[in-house]
């Protein structure tokens, strides 16, 4: 498995001074079926993060629920 | 024929092998090795640069069951209550277990070949739950253009879940005591003596019963809640039954029970969200967990028309953690000898069927795609339906 880093990129389609801070970081090519994505900035804020629970999103519905646990 | 070079995987262990050459002849895989000699009049097949792996297997599905989901006249695949205004109507004989499926197999349903052309190459098409907990007798089908059937009342199956506790009032413990009621009875089945009381089994379910009690075959059950494995288990302990799986979206929780009773699990990887009340537990790790615990694991698409998203599924499964050679030992070798198909199905070794994938790279990634497909020595054509719809839509004219 590549273990490359990728950056991605929301509307704007590119990653350039003064455009939004929309980001992804994954683990490798993002096009292969075993890439996870590992962090998503949304306007520079990381929305999410693979190894940081409190990033992850959890529903109301979801929340104390045997799967997530927490 | 001969298929030479290339990358092998031939599930007879997990080690890749470089530089084979595989001969094939009656159908049947007649030689696997290094440096064989061709005979004169075979076809030689040069794979160098290619990766070569068995079929893949789709252990359950109902292709040629339905054709068109919401076209209740293409759809074989389920014996439903017939309901009449707002009243359903319980027909005194109304098939419940011994309803099966292989007198419907329609080897002219276009979904053959869109999903062989990406490697499917078997399934086990399965009644779906249609008017009992117990829906009936599965048959294993060969993807091609005739014979497709080859291996009917392969297993038995059926559910347990909210859906199947609407066919027996509305709780899922009277799921529980139907089936072991039907198989206590099962098991002293006399047919001269038997009388059906009202709401229970025919006598013909009951004979199917009787008859799958006395096969060496399979019971697979649908049932995903963490308690109703446990039920499951329990229910194949006391009678003495081989147990499948089927969905177990909360098996990651019942993984050590599993393990020791030797109950595999077949699964969608991406069936990760809790979408009912039976699927509260569902998690995108579970085949690992099941795999870590020692739970032999198969992988579904969970849809027929898309059986062929079976190595995008378990692709998946590698991306959460299992091994690579495991994940497809779980849509080709397992499948196979979990449900009896002929010795040697779903791996590339001396005797076996010759259904083989010439792939352009690694079989789990999205972007490798089938070149050849070989179903019991035949190479299959690689034109379907869509691929004329391309043909005849790639170019617009005016």
């Amino acid at each position: 498995m590549p273990r490359g880093r990728w950056a991605s990129m929301s509307a704007p389609g590119s990653i350039e001074t003064g455009k939004a801070a929309d980001l992804v970081l994954w683990n490798g090519n993002p096009f292969s079926v075993y890439a996870r994505a590992q962090q998503v900035y949304i306007d520079g804020y990381r929305y999410y993060d693979r190894n940081d629970p409190q990033r992850q999103p959890l529903t109301d519905f979801d929340l104390g629920q045997t799967a997530r646990g927490r | 024929m001969a298929v030479v070079g290339g990358t092998l995987h031939t599930l007879e262990d997990d080690q890749t092998r470089e530089g084979m050459t595989v001969l094939i002849d009656d159908g049947v895989i007649q030689a696997v090795g290094r440096d064989l000699t061709i005979p004169p009049d075979f076809e030689r097949i040069d794979a160098a640069g290619k990766v070569i792996t068995p079929g893949l297997i789709e252990p359950v599905s109902q292709l040629g069951l339905v054709e068109i989901s919401g076209e209740t006249t293409t759809v074989d695949g389920r014996v439903t209550t017939v309901t009449i205004g707002d009243e359903a109507v319980v027909e005194r004989y109304r098939l419940g277990p011994a309803f099966d499926v292989q007198y419907a197999v329609n080897a002219d349903s276009v979904l053959l070949p869109v999903n062989r052309v990406e490697g499917v190459t078997r399934s086990i098409v399965a009644p779906a739950p249609g008017n009992d907990p117990l829906s009936g007798w599965g048959a294993g089908i060969r993807l091609a253009d005739d014979e497709v059937v080859t291996h009917p009342r392969l297993a038995l199956f059926g559910s347990i879940g909210a859906q199947s506790a609407q066919f027996v009032g509305g709780s899922r413990a009277a799921v529980i005591q139907r089936l072991r009621m039907a198989f206590t009875e099962a098991a002293e089945f006399r047919p001269g003596r038997y009388r059906t009381e009202h709401d229970g089994y025919t006598r013909q379910d009951m004979a199917a019963l009787a008859e799958f009690l006395r096969a060496d075959v399979p019971l697979v059950l649908t049932v995903h809640r963490a308690n109703e494995i446990r039920q499951a288990l329990a229910l194949a302990r006391d009678f003495g039954l081989e147990l499948i799986i089927h969905g177990g979206s909360e098996a990651w929780k019942v993984a050590d029970d599993l393990a020791a009773a030797d109950v595999p699990v077949i699964l969608d990887v991406l069936d990760n969200r809790p979408v009912s009340y039976d699927q509260l537990g569902a998690r995108l790790d579970n085949a690992t967990i099941l795999w870590e615990a020692g739970v032999p694991v198969m992988f579904t698409a969970e849809d027929s028309h898309n059986a062929r998203l079976l190595r995008q599924i378990a692709g998946n499964a590698v991306a959460e953690g299992m091994p690579w050679a495991e994940v497809l030992a779980g849509v080709t070798r397992r499948p196979a000898e979990r449900f009896g198909l002929t010795a040697g199905t779903g791996t590339i070794t001396k005797g076996a069927p010759a259904d083989l994938v010439i792939w352009t790279g690694d079989p789990l990634e999205l972007t490798t795609w089938a070149e050849r497909v070989m179903i019991d020595g035949e190479w299959v054509s690689m034109e379907t339906r869509q691929t004329r719809l391309l043909e005849r839509y790639r170019t617009l004219e005016g």
